[in-house]
């Protein structure tokens, strides 16, 4: 009987895990080069009940990962110039105080001394390492498409698009950023394709996580009607059984 | 339950963005007003497996890791500096800057503020003042018995005068540029500031590699797209409406939980 809350209970937590997961997933449906995330869920074979006339062996749910869906968000004109997407795979790097970083949010602007910077005013890198500056006097900035910042004929910089071999070593720490470990397999992509005057938006699919919101809330009512259904069950039996004669 | 303070923030983000896209229709005809967009980043994320931890004592390595995220911040709210069509008025006091540029306004405090619009007029006094009657900078005095004023593409400001047969030079307008537009401050009443964001004030004159020029008897309109908006509108309340669908579900979730016993 208590196998069966047990149960219950793993399940329930997965499903809750699982609701967290889409309602970030839907908060964050404007927010540009997001990428939708979903909870990978197994059954957990080690783990027996500790009821001795029990049976040998249990099934208990357990989460087993996350998975990012990395696909292409659609790209929306902004009419900035200084507003770049990637298409196709890679990330923008960013040099934060705490290290370099990566991202698909191409918000890019000028800080006061022509520093090319992410939304948050970090250094946007060039692909020799180094922040990419403009003059900030001399006319308009022209992205091409392999990342060359042309002014008045002049190349300014290349922005580095930096591929990894696995993208699930990416976590991500907020503001549009990802961090990966330091021995992630990295290069730079060689002939990336960016897009001046564009930004990636999310790639949440909204009826999609709507869907699997209603199966989420849909199977925690049914685990915690079984979850009514053992107590009751129990209730009974001891009723029935603890009646004298 | 996270899922409920998640889709909380959700919602507050859209309430955001649809008071921006409130203010841009509103200003949809406010002289040279630049549209505005709100912009979001994810918040924090919550580590509940690190990515590349042990999995076994074999060596394996968890492949992805479990983080929970907990919603979205509004990051910025940004300022489209593209140029507003130019529409024509044929007075000869409305000059409108086509390209980069703003024009320098004294304010009454001594400061100096920034304005593209330049619907400009005449005081008491004769000088060129905003519809404020705050003075452009460098002041230029207009004569009473001036019969036209012209101001030419590159700023120059000359006048006919009653009984001369050749016109004669008042001055010369400058412009202003900045390294960072967008990160001016708006002051409202189609002024802006400079700020630590911006850099420092570039003065310059119209027509100079890296301004724009003049154009007398136009003035720029308002860069908003209704139809941009109006669309930007219809995703944002939908993304609201999702995200209270996520406080009810999450709510029903946990009355499930609450009405066990």
């Amino acid at each position: 009987m208590d196998n069966m809350m047990m149960i219950g209970l793993s399940q329930q937590q997965v499903l809750r895990r699982a609701m967290d997961i889409t309602a970030n997933n839907i908060a964050n449906v404007s927010t540009a080069g997001f990428k939708a995330e979903q909870l990978l869920v197994e059954a957990e074979p080690y783990t027996r009940a500790r009821a001795e006339d029990g049976p040998a062996r249990l099934n208990y749910v357990a989460e087993w990962g996350m998975g990012r869906d990395f696909s292409q968000g659609t790209l929306e004109q902004t009419g900035r110039p200084l507003d770049v997407a990637i298409t196709g795979e890679g990330f923008f790097t960013i040099d934060t105080p705490q290290g370099e970083r990566f991202t698909r949010d191409g918000r890019f602007s000028m800080d006061a001394a022509g520093t090319l910077t992410s939304a948050n005013g970090a250094p946007v890198l060039g692909e020799d390492g180094a922040p990419i500056t403009i003059d900030p006097d001399a006319g308009p900035v022209t992205i091409l498409a392999n990342g060359e910042v042309n002014q008045n004929g002049l190349v300014a910089g290349r922005i580095a698009v930096t591929r990894f071999e696995n993208q699930g070593v990416l976590s991500k720490i907020g503001d549009n950023l990802y961090t990966a470990p330091d021995d992630a397999e990295r290069e730079l992509a060689l002939e990336p394709v960016i897009r001046q005057g564009f930004v990636e938006s999310s790639n949440v699919r909204p009826i999609m996580e709507i869907t699997s919101m209603m199966e989420v809330s849909r199977a925690y009512s049914s685990v915690t009607r079984m979850l009514q259904q053992a107590d009751e069950l129990s209730r009974k039996a001891i009723e029935r059984l603890g009646r004298p004669g | 339950m996270r899922a409920l303070s998640t889709a909380a923030t959700g919602m507050e983000a859209q309430q955001l963005n649809v008071e921006v896209i409130a203010h841009n229709l509103a200003n949809m005809n406010t002289t040279a007003f630049k549209r505005q967009r709100a912009e979001f980043q994810d918040l924090l994320y919550q580590n509940l497996g690190q990515v590349g931890a042990a999995s076994s004592d074999a060596g394996t390595i968890v492949p992805t890791g479990l983080q929970i995220g907990l919603g979205v911040q509004a990051g910025s709210v940004y300022r489209i500096t593209e140029q507003g069509s130019l529409s024509q008025t044929n007075n000869e006091l409305d000059l409108a800057i086509s390209g980069r540029g703003y024009f320098r306004i004294e304010l009454p405090n001594g400061g100096e503020a920034y304005t593209r619009a330049g619907s400009f007029s005449r005081s008491p006094e004769g000088q060129l003042v905003t519809s404020d009657g705050y003075l452009v900078m460098p002041g230029i005095a207009i004569p009473e018995e001036a019969r036209r004023v012209e101001v030419n593409q590159q700023g120059q400001v000359q006048v006919q005068l009653d009984g001369d047969a050749e016109a004669q030079i008042l001055g010369q307008l400058e412009l202003i540029t900045f390294a960072n537009e967008a990160g001016l401050e708006a002051a409202g009443d189609n002024l802006y500031l400079e700020t630590a964001a911006s850099g420092a004030a570039n003065v310059g004159v119209p027509g100079q590699p890296g301004f724009g020029i003049i154009r007398q008897g136009f003035v720029e309109t308002s860069n908003v797209d209704a139809v941009t908006e109006i669309t930007a509108l219809i995703r944002a309340q939908r993304a609201y409406e999702m995200n209270a669908r996520v406080i009810s579900a999450a709510d029903e979730m946990l009355a499930a939980s609450a009405n066990l016993r």
